[in-house]
C-alpha cells in the first residue's frame, strides 16, 4: 500500500476513535454514568500514562529503573513543595539527563 | 483569541520540549526510511499520534490491507475513544472550533486540558484551542525539522524524552493533591501495572483502559457516595 494511502486510513481512523464520544453523546443530558466517568477518568488516565512512560523499566537487571525512580521522585517532591507545573518538570529532566549522561552510563 | 492562545502558551511549554525531542527522532526516522522531507509534517498535520505514526514508518513497504491497517490503529489508539468524555461539555460550547479541537485530542492535549483551568477572563474556548493547536503545531515543526536538519544537527539530548514522563508524573502529582477522592488516580496506577504483568509493556494499554473503566464501574457507588 502507498504511504499516503496508509497515512489517510490512519489518520481517519485516529479522528473517528477522538470523536466517538462526540459524536455518539452531543446533544441533551449526559448520562449519569458517562459523567461519572468523565469526572474520574482523567484521574485514571494520568496513572495509565505515568506507567506508560515508565514502562521501558527492567526491575531485574542494573541500574533496575534507578534514574527514571530517582527523577520521578524529584519530580514528586519539588511539585509537592512548589506546586509549579514547570519547575518540577523542569527538575526532573535536568535530574534524568544528568544521571543518564554522567552517573548510569 | 489571540489573547487566550497566548495565555494557553506557557502551560504548553513542556509539551513544546518533550516534542522537540521525539519530533527530531521522528522526523529524521521519516526520511531515513526513504520519504520525503515533507510526508514527516503531513504525517503530524493529519494523524498527530506519535506512536502510530513511529509504526506507520516500521510498515512501509509491507502488504497489510486497508481493514488490517484500520484494526491496528485501533489497537494502537483505542484510548483515545475515551479522551473525548471529560471534555464533552467544553467542547461542545465551542461551535465550528470543535472539529478542529477533536483532532487535537492527543496524550498531553487530553493531559493539559483536564488539568488546567482557563485563567479568569479569558475565553474557555480559545484557552483549550490554543492547548491543543500549540501542542499540534510544535509537532508538526519540529518532526519538519528533524527531516530537514535532522542528520546534521548533533547535540547531546541523551535523556530528555524524559520530559514527557515527568509531565504526566507533575499533573498526577497535581490531582493527587488537590483531589478528595483518590482512589481513581490508585486504580488507573495499579490496573495498569497489573495489565503489563498480564500482558505485555507494548500491548498493555487498552486492556488496562477496559478493566480501568470495570474497577472504576464497580467503585461507582461507594466514590459517589463519599462526593
Amino acid at each position: 500500500m502507498a504511504y499516503w494511502k496508509m497515512l489517510l486510513i490512519a489518520a481517519a481512523v485516529t479522528y473517528a476513535l477522538r470523536a466517538l464520544p462526540f459524536v455518539l453523546f452531543s446533544k441533551g443530558k449526559l448520562p449519569d454514568v458517562l459523567v461519572y466517568l468523565g469526572k474520574v477518568l482523567p484521574f485514571a488516565i494520568m496513572g495509565l500514562l505515568v506507567v506508560y512512560t515508565l514502562r521501558e523499566i527492567d526491575p531485574f537487571q542494573a541500574p533496575f529503573g534507578a534514574p527514571e525512580l530517582i527523577a520521578a521522585a524529584v519530580v514528586v517532591l519539588v511539585h509537592v513543595k512548589k506546586r509549579h507545573m514547570f519547575l518540577s518538570i523542569a527538575a526532573g529532566t535536568i535530574t534524568y539527563m544528568l544521571l543518564v549522561q554522567f552517573v548510569f552510563l | 483569541m489571540l489573547h487566550a492562545i497566548r495565555r494557553a502558551f506557557p502551560y504548553t511549554l513542556p509539551v513544546m520540549f518533550g516534542y522537540a525531542f521525539l519530533g527530531l527522532a521522528y522526523g529524521l526516522l521519516s526520511v531515513e526510511a526513504g520519504l520525503p522531507h515533507w510526508m514527516a509534517p503531513l504525517s503530524s498535520f493529519l494523524v498527530y499520534a506519535g506512536s502510530m505514526q513511529f509504526v506507520l514508518i516500521g510498515l512501509l513497504g509491507t502488504s497489510l490491507s486497508a481493514i488490517s491497517l484500520a484494526l491496528l490503529t485501533i489497537s494502537i489508539n483505542g484510548r483515545l475513544l475515551f479522551y473525548g468524555l471529560p471534555l464533552l461539555e467544553p467542547f461542545n460550547r465551542s461551535g465550528p472550533l470543535k472539529p478542529y479541537m477533536i483532532h487535537t485530542l492527543s496524550d498531553e492535549t487530553f493531559a493539559l486540558m483536564t488539568a488546567t483551568r482557563p485563567p479568569i477572563g479569558v475565553n474557555e474556548s480559545y484557552f483549550y484551542l490554543g492547548i491543543g493547536l500549540l501542542n499540534q503545531l510544535y509537532w508538526i515543526v519540529f518532526t519538519w525539522i528533524g527531516s530537514i536538519f535532522g542528520t546534521i544537527v548533533q547535540f547531546n539530548t541523551k535523556g530528555l524524552d524524559f520530559v514527557m514522563a515527568a509531565l504526566f508524573i507533575s499533573i498526577f502529582t497535581e490531582q493527587w493533591l488537590s483531589a478528595k477522592e483518590r482512589r481513581p488516580a490508585m486504580v488507573g496506577v495499579l490496573v495498569s501495572i497489573a495489565s503489563i504483568l498480564l500482558f505485555s509493556r507494548n500491548t498493555f494499554i487498552l486492556p488496562a483502559m477496559a478493566m480501568m473503566i470495570l474497577v472504576l464501574f464497580a467503585l461507582r457507588r461507594s466514590i459517589e457516595g463519599r462526593s
